[in-house]
This record gives structure tokens, C-alpha cells and sequence, in this order.
């Protein structure tokens, strides 16, 4: 009754707004995983029914592993996406720790440098990159798929931010009295203080790096080394005829892991995207 | 410090410039020592590679010859249709000795050849053993270098109950094509579909169904009045009414013919395999009330009908492993069983119940062939294999230029249809564009 | 937070200027050179050599297998005479003005919308802003592919039921680009409205206490008071929305591929078929310098804008 007493107009406006977004933002997602059980004429048909005809079987999905190496797009996925996911957690804690704690002759233009390369997008690089690549025989395999973003100016600007702001100097100094290397103290003292930090970079790397589409498009040309994403694309390929059903299933199958990632870590990863965007600095 | 960086990266830069030069100048000529093309054993892996679609297809054929030769085992590759000419191209321009066998349709043959990537199979290929036009665009200079696979004549499928309920006979002249479309269009429904913005497969099949074409045999761009006329009677069609408004085989294609809009359709035979899959059983498109019929002439200087596109085996001149590549090529273009099982092939998400072009196998499929159920148990394939023996069909010219020629088409098409343009002056433009390809 | 770090000069003394000198000053920090030698070789390597190659490539006419031929300005001087280029570059900023201030603004909104009193479970709703912006475009641009197929997919489905008549929301040259708004806006509007939340919870309550003691109403309140405020996130939000959109490409390649007849095709995806299908990789090139010169002219431009707003 309570809450009743408080229902203004405005608010049921505004709580009926949000909640449109709210459905807005899963409709797709339930379409999604309702269609990944629908022949085709059930998905576009001038009389359109919710639940699927033939009951929730998995016979999509069979099909789909069994006409196309979906599970070794995930695995090829999985790897790449740990691999970027490791390596710009490492070089970020190691560029942005130097770049918060340290004065060291050239800091400057590093920084400038950084910055550059945070503004100055990608698109004049690719053709480049893809004949680099090319030349130096890294197409069709892990690292060519890994290499380009394997150090990244946001994590380190991310890392940079959070170490200047949590790390007090006091701390390092006492380890430094007794003797300890730089190293170790990164890796005994300063790494666990920022593990926050750094698990939130870690997670919105792995979900990007899961999510990414251009280049792996252009650097793989071997269907066992697609990426999740590249998979998809063939697979809904508009010039044949397509079995939507299946299309979904794959989509099904490459949105899971994003998913979990999602429900568990929702926090962490929207604390990330809201640091990441830098405000004042 | 800023010095070193930049001798660094002088040193960088000109390392992997030097990489790219010689990377670019590439290795010209044959790599060692190349297999033999008969003779060999009829052993070990061989990779083929092409469209999805084909492949997945040839896949379930090739199980018999795995079968007869079981020393051998199989690696696919598939692309999708638009991009496996890329991917080919960039495999084989490194020279590399995979794939063994390719399948590619005659818009890249020329290019493949030219570049000399395709072993020289005239020793193997027959002209006569194939429909006539089938091996033009594998040949250059006298040498064959591709292997006919699927033939595809154009065709016209219609719903039979449809036609009967409202008392039309199958159309066999442009006449009686415009008369159908009248009374199905009285009665609500369509004889056919057109999407303006793509418009450039209704018009060429207008065009070479009524004996015109875009290129002749030399590569000489034709168009001119056959085109002019062709265009026009597709203008006064679809201005009629006669023709609904999506693009044919597009998802909403199918829905329309799944509610029971679209009753017949003009095209290649191959499209008449997606009745299968795309045909919703419980629906009201009509799934086993179809007919596939020989195209009407569109002219009185029509074929009966032509070969619209083809695809080829080809053998990768760095193969390894040619003679069992040949093997495999010969089972699936001309073996009956293999034809037969094509024929057969009715699996989710398989589009592809295609006829072979080999003259024998054509023979033998007039028995053999399978009964299609969404066309009430007829024997399509037969119907396509006695059409391709017993009359001369066209075919058509394709090379390097037809993927651009066909795209320039596009581009003037949709200014005909609503109105802009006639059908005199875009022929007109399309003459100059493509001429200047 | 004023910080010492190593390398600082130490305290001077009275009596005694120690200042170390430059060298002193590197080998004290020999490890962060360690440290940072990655990042460098990564820099040279992935960033500046491709950047450089690039504007090289761009005087070339290249196939990427045969020998470069050199063309000066001829690519640039064909990309004026270029139909197409201006069609997708148009196609570019009709996106960019159909996208950019409407997901501005209903970013701001919504932001607005969650923060205010009345809504109690703010983190429920916010959990969900993120949900689309984390999935792959690909996904998405093939679910809406099939949802806005003009016959048989769902919305038109819809929009029949209701009485209106079907949009040919991918069939169209009118239509196409609006699907992309769409199908972006979708996206990614999550993701804007949680930085203006993050932007909007900063402004001290004593900020709008005040207002609120002037007798300023609702409305009122959000245009004089909440906006200007909030100036600086609207400008990151404006220029890293038009530096996404600029760069995009997955959602027209799945979604419309370009078509029909090249309307849906931005400045970005042109360039890519250029390279890619084509393989004409100077023109790709020059073409590429020409999508970062509008990038730096737009961003220019809003910045431009911002200060003239601020005065």
C-alpha cells in the first residue's frame, strides 16, 4: 500500500520508460534464442508465431557442429581473446605503473606518443598492416591474429589513472628501503593493490577482443582458424541460401561465454567502461 | 634517446621493406619438381576447396568415391560464395600445393588460367563428351583446363494447381508468358518477382531467353535491340503489375511465395532446388503442387533454352597430388552414381540437386533420376537431362569483365523501372559503361 | 595529488644543489626502459610503420602481388572524379547526423531518467545498458537482418498488425541507412548512457538544492542547470560517437552489404572493398587518408562548436 500511496504520474512514466528499455534491450536476445529453434519459413513469415513448431530440440545445433567447425571457432576465439586478454594486462600494468610512479627522461614524449595513438584511429594502418602481416608470413595463425592488439593505449592510460590515484608513494619507498628490486615490487606489492583495476581491464579486453570482427576478417582465410565472429559472417552469407536457424544457433553458441562473463562481472566491467573514459584527464 | 629510437626505426623500416620487395617479386615459375597428372596413385589427401554450397555437396557425393578408393582421404575448404575467389586467388598466388582441387564457376576461370595456377587437362576433356558451350570458358589457345560440372539451363517452374484452378497452360511463347501473368495478376497473384535496385539477373535471363546476349563467343560486347526489346517487355511487366516486388531466392522472396503469392518463377534450374528447403510444407505455398517446365521462348529466335552459368573442377598446377584429384574430379562430373546421389541429396541447409553436364551421365540420369517432392514426385532432372540432349541450348559468354559489367547494369537499371529512362537510352548507357570496361 | 617519484631531484639541502643529471636520471630508471621497450618496438612496428606505409601506399597504384607503380597525387585526383566516393563519403555523415545527436540525447535522458529520485533500483538498470554494447555487432546485425526483412520479419509482421504498412527497411535506398541508425543505436546507446550517469553523478547536490530553492521545475532544472554541466561528457560523447561511427563497417557488411545500390555503403566500408575485393590497395590507401582527414575535420569541428558554446 505503501508504494501505492507514492505512485506519481511522473514516476509510472518513468519506471514504464526504463522498463521499455529494459525489454528493448532482451527482445533481441529472446528472439534470438527462440529463432535458433524455427525453420526459416517460421522466422519470416507474414504470421508470425512465438514458440517454435517442432518443440525446443536441438536439432539446429546438431547440424550446425556437424556442417561447420563451430566448436573449433570458439576454441580458436577463446584462445585469441586469452592471449590479447594476458598480454594487455601485462603491458598496461607495466607502461602505466612506469608512465604514474616514475620521472625518467623521454616520459613526455611517451605520453604524447600514447595519446596519439588513442586519436589517430586504425584505418590508414589496416591495408599496411594486412601487406606486413602478409610479407612476414603471420597471416592465418594465432599470433597474426593477436600481435595487433596486444598492447593497448587505453589499458594503459586505465592503469596509469588508477596507479596515480591508489599507490601511495609511502608504500613503495618502505619496500625500496628494504631492499627489494622494481620488479618485485610490482609483482609482490603494487599488482595486488591494483588487481581491481586490472581485472576490469582484463574482462573488458577478453569481451572486445571476443566481439572483434575487421581484422581477423581479413587475416584469416583458413575456416579452422576463424574466430567466432568471422564465423558468423559465413555462415549468414547472404549470396546462398541461408538456414537462419542454424545462423542462430551459432549466434546462440559465440554469445554464451559473453553472457556468463556479463552475469557474473557486471559490476566490474561497467566500473571499467566508466574509468576508461578518462573525464577530466 | 630520441635518436636511437629513430635509427631503430630506419633499421625497422628498412628490413621490412626489403621483405616486402621480395615478397612481392614473388617466385615466378614452377617450385620444384610437379606431380604427374595420370599415372600416379589414387592415394593420399586431397583438398578441395570452393563455395560452400558445392563443396557441402560434393562432400556427400564423394563418400562413394572414398568408398572405391580408400586410400584416400579428404580435406574441404568452403567460402562463402563471394569470397572464395579471393581466398583461392591468395592461396595459389603464393604458390602454394594446396588445394588439389578446386571448384569455381566461369565468372574467374579466365583469370586462374591466365595466371597460369590450372593444370592442363585437355589430354582428359572431350569436347563432345559434354553438352555443347559447356567447356568454352575453361578453353584457351586449344588447351582445356576445367572439368564441366553442374550444367544449369534456365527453366520455368509453376504451380500447377494454381494454373489448372484458373485454366492457364504452362507458357511456351512471350505471348502466353504475358497472358498467365495477366490472369494470375486478376486474381491477386504473381507470375514472377523483381526487385528494381537489383534487377540485373531478371533482365539478362529477359535478354538470353529471347536469343540476345551480353557478350558473343569472342568477348564482343552485343546488347543492342535484343537487349532494347528484352528490357522493354520486363519494363511493361513489372509496370503491369505482373511482377512482385522483392528479389527473387531473397528471404522475403520466400515469404511471399510461403503465403501463397508467388506461383511461378523464370530462371536458372539450380534455383529450382531451393523450393526444398524454403518451402514451408504446412504452409500455403503450395509445397508438391509444382511443375518445372522448359522455359518459354521469349522470342522467335529464343533457345530452348541456355546454359546460365556453369561451374568447373580444376586442378591446381602445384598439386602434389593430381592423378587422384583427377580421379575424384572424373567420378563427380561423370559417374552415374555420382549423379545420381547429387540428384539425391535432400538435407537441411544443402541447396544443391544439380545436373551434371557429361553427356553419358545425362543419358543414364533420364532413368535414374529422383522424384522431388515438393514437385509432387517429378522427376526434375530428368526433365533438364532430356531438354539438354534432345535440344541446343545457348550459353553464355562470361570473363574478367562480367562481374563489373554486371554491377554497372545494376547501377542504370533502377531508373528504367520507375520511369526515368527508357529502355532505348539505358541500353545505350550501358554500351558506353561497359565498353569502356 | 602531489607525488615524489623516483627520479625527482632530491631535496636540495642547504648548502648543497644536487641535480642529477640526465644520464643519472636514466640509469635510475634503467628498468622502467625495460619495462617499456615492448610498448616501443609494439609502437614502431603496429602503429607507425603501417601509418607511414600507408600515405606511401596511397601514391601507388598496387595489387599487393605485382610491383608498386608510382601514381603521385593520380589517386586523390581520382577520388574527386569518383561517383562512388562521394556517394558513401554523403552516406557517411547522413549516418552520422541521423546517429550522433539522437543517441546524445537519448543517452542524457535516459541517464537523467535513472538518476533521478524516483527510481529506486538503479543498479538493476543499469546492469542491463551494457547488455547490447557487449555483444558482437555481427550478432546483432544478423538478428536485426532478420527482424527487418520487408516480408516476413517480424517488425513489419508488427507494424501490419497495427495497421500501418510495411517499411522495406533493407530493400530501399531511402530506408537502409535508417536500418543502420537503428541497428547502432540499439547498440551502443547503453554504453553512452552509463558515461553520462557517471557524468550526471558528479554534479554536487548543492548545485541543484539551489535550483530547487529558486522554484526551478523539472525541465527547467535539466536544460539550464543539468546541460551545461554536463558539457564536457557530451563532448566526449559526441566525438567518440562519431569516431565509432566513422570507423564502423561489421554492421553494413552483415547487415545490408552495402546495398542496394551502394546506399548503405559509409566512406570506411568502400574503402575496405577496395582493398579487400578489389584489391586496389593504393586507391584503398588514399581513401583511407581521406576518412582520417574527415575524422580530424569533424572532431575539429565539434570541439570548434564547444568552445564556441562555452563563450
Amino acid at each position: 500500500m505503501q508504494a501505492l500511496r507514492r505512485l506519481t504520474p511522473a514516476k509510472v512514466l518513468l519506471l514504464a520508460s526504463l522498463w521499455l528499455v529494459v525489454l528493448v534491450s532482451v527482445a533481441p536476445f529472446v528472439y534470438m534464442i527462440l529463432g535458433s529453434f524455427k525453420e526459416n519459413y517460421e522466422l519470416l513469415t507474414n504470421s508470425p508465431e512465438l514458440l517454435p513448431r517442432d518443440g525446443f530440440g536441438l536439432r539446429k545445433y546438431a547440424d550446425l557442429i556437424e556442417s561447420w567447425p563451430i566448436l573449433r571457432n570458439m576454441l580458436n576465439s577463446l584462445v585469441v581473446s586469452l592471449a590479447t586478454t594476458v598480454s594487455v594486462t601485462f603491458f598496461s600494468l607495466l607502461v602505466g605503473y612506469s608512465l604514474a610512479k616514475f620521472d625518467f627522461p623521454g616520459k613526455g614524449i611517451v605520453m604524447v606518443i600514447i595519446i596519439a595513438t588513442l586519436m589517430v584511429p586504425f584505418e590508414v594502418r589496416l591495408v599496411p598492416q594486412y601487406v606486413l602481416f602478409r610479407d612476414l608470413g603471420l597471416l592465418n595463425s594465432y599470433v597474426g591474429l593477436v600481435l595487433p592488439s596486444a598492447i593497448s593505449a587505453f589499458g594503459i592510460f586505465l592503469v596509469r589513472q588508477f596507479a596515480q590515484e591508489s599507490i601511495p608513494d609511502e608504500l613503495i619507498e618502505a619496500a625500496r628501503l628494504e631492499g627489494a628490486s622494481e620488479f618485485r615490487i610490482l609483482r609482490s606489492i603494487v599488482a595486488p593493490v591494483m588487481s581491481p583495476a586490472l581485472i576490469s581491464l582484463a574482462l573488458l579486453t577478453f569481451i572486445t577482443s571476443w566481439n572483434d570482427f575487421l581484422w581477423p576478417l581479413i587475416a584469416v582465410t583458413d575456416s579452422d582458424l576463424f574466430t567466432v565472429s568471422i564465423a558468423l559472417k559465413s555462415l549468414a552469407d547472404p549470396t546462398t541460401q541461408v538456414d537462419y536457424g542454424r545462423v542462430l544457433a551459432a549466434a546462440v553458441i559465440s554469445v554464451i561465454p559473453v553472457l556468463v562473463v556479463f552475469g557474473l562481472f557486471n559490476r566490474k566491467i561497467t566500473e571499467a567502461v566508466i574509468a576508461g573514459s578518462g573525464r577530466e584527464s | 634517446m630520441s635518436s636511437s629510437l629513430s635509427r631503430r626505426a630506419l633499421l625497422a623500416a628498412s628490413a621490412f621493406s626489403v621483405a616486402g620487395v621480395s615478397a612481392a617479386c614473388g617466385s615466378n615459375g614452377d617450385g620444384g619438381a610437379s606431380a604427374p597428372l595420370t599415372g600416379g596413385d589414387v592415394a593420399g589427401t586431397i583438398t578441395l576447396w570452393g563455395g560452400a554450397n558445392l563443396v557441402t555437396a560434393s562432400e556427400i557425393v564423394t563418400a562413394g568415391f572414398v568408398q572405391e578408393h580408400p586410400e584416400v582421404s579428404m580435406e574441404y575448404q568452403k567460402y562463402p560464395f563471394a569470397e572464395y575467389p579471393t581466398k583461392m586467388r591468395l592461396q595459389l598466388s603464393s604458390r602454394a600445393d594446396t588445394p588439389d582441387l578446386m571448384i569455381i564457376h566461369d565468372y574467374f576461370v579466365g583469370s586462374f588460367i591466365e595466371a597460369g595456377w590450372l593444370e592442363d587437362l585437355s589430354s582428359e576433356v572431350a569436347e563432345g563428351d559434354y553438352v555443347a558451350g559447356s567447356i568454352g570458358a575453361v578453353s584457351r589457345d586449344g588447351k582445356v583446363y576445367g572439368i564441366p560440372g553442374q550444367s544449369n539451363p534456365a527453366g520455368f517452374w509453376y504451380r500447377q494447381d494454381v494454373f489448372d484452378q484458373l485454366g492457364i497452360p504452362a507458357p511456351t511463347t512471350l505471348e502466353e508468358y504475358t497472358a498467365a501473368a495477366d490472369v494470375l495478376h486478376g486474381a491477386g497473384l504473381s507470375i514472377d518477382a523483381l526487385d528494381p535496385n537489383v534487377a540485373t539477373t531478371n533482365f539478362l535471363y529477359y535478354l538470353y531467353q529471347s536469343g540476345g546476349s551480353l557478350f558473343d563467343d569472342d568477348g564482343t560486347l552485343q546488347l543492342g535491340d535484343p537487349a532494347v526489346e528484352a528490357l522493354q517487355a520486363l519494363y511493361d511487366h513489372h509496370r503491369a503489375g505482373y511482377l512482385f516486388a522483392a528479389e527473387p531466392n531473397s528471404q522475403d522472396y520466400w515469404s511471399a511465395a510461403n503465403s501463397g503469392k508467388l506461383v511461378a518463377r523464370l530462371g536458372l534450374s539450380a534455383d529450382a532446388a531451393y523450393l526444398t528447403n524454403s518451402l514451408d510444407p504446412a504452409g500455403a505455398g503450395g509445397f508438391g503442387a509444382w511443375t518445372y517446365a522448359n522455359p518459354p521462348a521469349l522470342s522467335s529466335s529464343a533457345p530452348a533454352s541456355y546454359l546460365g552459368d556453369g561451374s568447373f573442377f580444376v586442378i591446381n598446377a602445384a598439386s602434389q597430388n593430381k592423378t587422384a584429384a583427377l580421379s575424384l574430379a572424373k567420378y563427380l562430373t561423370g559417374d552415374p552414381a555420382a549423379a545420381v546421389a547429387y540428384d539425391d541429396i535432400d538435407q537441411d541447409g544443402v541447396v544443391v540437386r544439380q545436373t551434371p553436364s557429361q553427356l553419358e551421365s545425362l543419358r543414364d540420369l533420364q532413368q535414374s533420376a529422383t522424384e522431388w517432392e515438393v514437385f509432387g514426385g517429378q522427376k526434375v532432372n530428368a526433365t533438364k537431362a532430356e531438354l539438354l540432349l534432345t535440344h541446343e541450348v545457348g550459353h553464355v559468354y562470361r570473363d574478367d569483365r562480367s562481374t563489373k559489367a554486371e554491377d554497372a547494369i545494376e547501377l542504370i537499371l533502377p531508373d528504367v523501372f520507375s520511369g526515368k529512362t527508357t529502355p532505348a537510352a539505358a541500353v545505350q548507357m550501358m554500351t558506353e559503361n561497359i565498353g569502356a570496361l | 595529488m602531489a607525488t615524489t617519484s623516483v627520479g625527482d631531484p632530491p631535496t636540495p639541502r642547504p648548502g648543497r644543489a644536487v641535480q642529477p643529471s640526465t644520464w643519472q636520471r636514466m640509469k635510475r630508471n634503467r628498468h622502467v626502459y625495460l619495462w617499456i621497450a615492448p610498448w616501443a618496438i609494439f609502437f614502431l612496428v603496429i602503429d607507425l610503420y603501417p601509418t607511414l606505409s600507408g600515405f606511401r601506399y596511397s601514391l601507388f597504384e598496387w595489387d599487393g602481388f605485382s610491383d608498386m607503380s608510382w601514381v603521385g597525387l593520380g589517386n586523390y585526383q581520382r577520388i574527386l572524379d569518383d561517383a562512388l566516393f562521394w556517394k558513401t563519403t554523403g552516406n557517411t555523415l547522413v549516418l552520422l547526423v541521423l546517429i550522433v545527436p539522437l543517441r546524445t540525447l537519448l543517452a542524457l535522458v535516459l541517464a537523467a531518467m535513472i538518476n533521478s529520485a524516483l527510481v529506486k533500483r538503479k543498479q538493476f538498470f543499469t546492469a542491463f545498458l551494457m547488455l547490447p554494447n557487449l555483444t558482437a555487432i555481427v550478432v546483432v546485425a544478423i538478428v536485426f537482418q532478420i527482424l527487418l526483412t520487408t516480408n516476413g520479419g517480424l517488425v513489419n509482421a508488427a507494424l501490419q498488425a497495427l495497421g500501418f504498412d510495411g517499411v522495406p527497411w533493407l530493400d530501399s535506398t531511402n530506408w537502409s541507412k535508417v536500418s543502420l541508425a537503428v541497428l547502432n543505436l540499439w547498440k551502443a546507446t547503453g554504453y553512452f548512457t552509463l558515461l553520462m550517469l557517471a557524468g550526471l553523478q558528479q554534479i554536487p547536490k548543492s548545485v541543484y538544492e539551489a535550483a530547487a530553492i529558486d522554484g526551478a521545475g523539472p525541465v527547467r532544472t535539466f536544460l539550464s542547470i543539468t546541460v551545461p554541466q554536463m558539457r564536457n561528457v557530451i563532448l566526449f560523447v559526441v566525438v567518440v560517437s562519431t569516431i565509432f561511427m566513422v570507423q564502423n563497417i561489421a554492421d553494413a557488411l552483415v547487415l545490408t552489404q552495402g546495398g542496394p545500390q551502394y546506399s548503405s555503403t559509409p566512406l570506411m566500408y568502400y574503402m575496405f572493398i577496395n582493398a579487400f575485393e578489389s584489391f586496389d590497395l593504393g586507391y584503398a590507401a588514399a581513401l583511407s587518408v581521406v576518412l582520417f582527414g574527415l575524422m580530424v575535420l569533424l572532431s575539429g569541428a565539434t570541439f570548434a562548436v564547444n568552445r564556441k558554446v562555452g563563450e
